[in-house]
């Protein structure tokens, strides 16, 4: 039976988190609505979670302005119509020379690796 | 443009208003000016770094620019902008709590919390800063799925439904983390001595 009144207050207490937030509906919201017309204690319990929730905008809510909206957009946009260098070559080919030169020198120190442990073993 | 088919395309202005946003650049530049502020204020709450923010909120409208012919319709341009911004401000999370600076605690300074707030005096000011960071802190030591659920839910426009989306699991799942981080919260709140008397708490 206390495992049964436990599960029932856990229920409650998730149902009235959902309706603090007006995420609550139906017969689940009446019930609740019922229990906080009736029962001091359940009063109590959604004046600790909006107590909380007070807490949270607190710590969280911006205490100065963002940047300007509309200056932010001006430089999101130009940013992506910005023209492209001409003389530039494309990324891809600067890369191509590091890429060999790195297969190269792992040839080289696999080379030098087997050939070492040859050596040792023999 | 991807087109999902009428049954999936729950969001059928938004489709359309996406298809122009991808022609046109003044429509694009009202879309960023309409929802910079939200994006800026969810990137802050989740980074509680100004420059952070503002950085990964440019980087989000210039992806949403690219991705723009992949949006289907199934879930609000809104929904879908705060989702793009979400993953983005969790990715630099991520990669910030790699950094040595952060790790030393040698960050603060150029945080949120302490951006000055006019008509107050020094002390109340000092106080009001301190208590800040302290409950900033309690949150912080939430677990992820917690503390990212109680942030997301401290936006009064975004319901549960917004927030299944964007955290992408079920209704339910977000119900059961916000009652639970509510209620690991107030334990911590609690023990740090602040009170949740509704006529003294904040």
């Amino acid at each position: 039976m206390n495992r049964h009144r436990w599960w029932r207050r856990r229920r409650f207490e998730r149902d009235l988190s959902a309706y603090a937030d007006g995420e609550l509906h139906g017969a689940a919201a009446g019930r609740v609505a019922e229990a906080l017309a009736l029962d001091t204690g359940a009063r109590r319990q959604l004046a600790r979670l909006r107590a909380v929730d007070g807490w949270v905008q607190t710590a969280l809510r911006p205490s100065a302005p963002g940047p300007d909206a509309d200056a932010a957009a001006d430089s999101i946009v130009a940013a992506l119509v910005r023209p492209e260098a001409p003389s530039s070559p494309p990324a891809r080919l600067r890369w191509r020379p590091v890429a060999v030169a790195s297969v190269g020198l792992l040839l080289t120190a696999g080379i030098a690796v087997v050939g070492y442990r040859r050596r040792t073993r023999w | 443009m991807t087109d999902p088919g009428p049954h999936l395309r729950l969001h059928a202005e938004d489709h359309e208003r996406a298809r122009r946003l991808a022609r046109e650049d003044r429509a694009f530049r009202e879309f960023v000016a309409e929802f910079h502020p939200l994006a800026y204020d969810l990137a802050l709450r989740t980074l509680d770094d100004r420059q952070d923010a503002e950085e990964v909120v440019q980087d989000a409208f210039v992806r949403i620019h690219g991705a723009l012919g992949e949006f289907r319709g199934d879930a609000s341009l809104k929904t879908w902008v705060l989702r793009i911004v979400w993953r983005l401000s969790l990715n630099r999370r991520r990669d910030r709590a790699r950094s040595a600076w952060r790790r030393l605690g040698l960050h603060r300074g150029g945080d949120e919390a302490d951006a000055p707030t006019p008509d107050r005096s020094p002390e109340s000011e000092l106080l009001s800063r301190e208590t800040r960071r302290q409950v900033r802190d309690l949150i912080e030591q939430l677990s992820p799925p917690l503390r990212e659920a109680l942030i997301l839910n401290s936006f009064e426009d975004l319901g549960y439904e917004d927030m299944a989306r964007i955290l992408d699991i079920p209704v339910g799942t977000v119900s059961s983390r916000i009652h639970t981080a509510r209620k690991r919260l107030s334990e911590r709140l609690r023990a740090a001595g602040l009170s949740l008397d509704p006529t003294e708490a904040p």
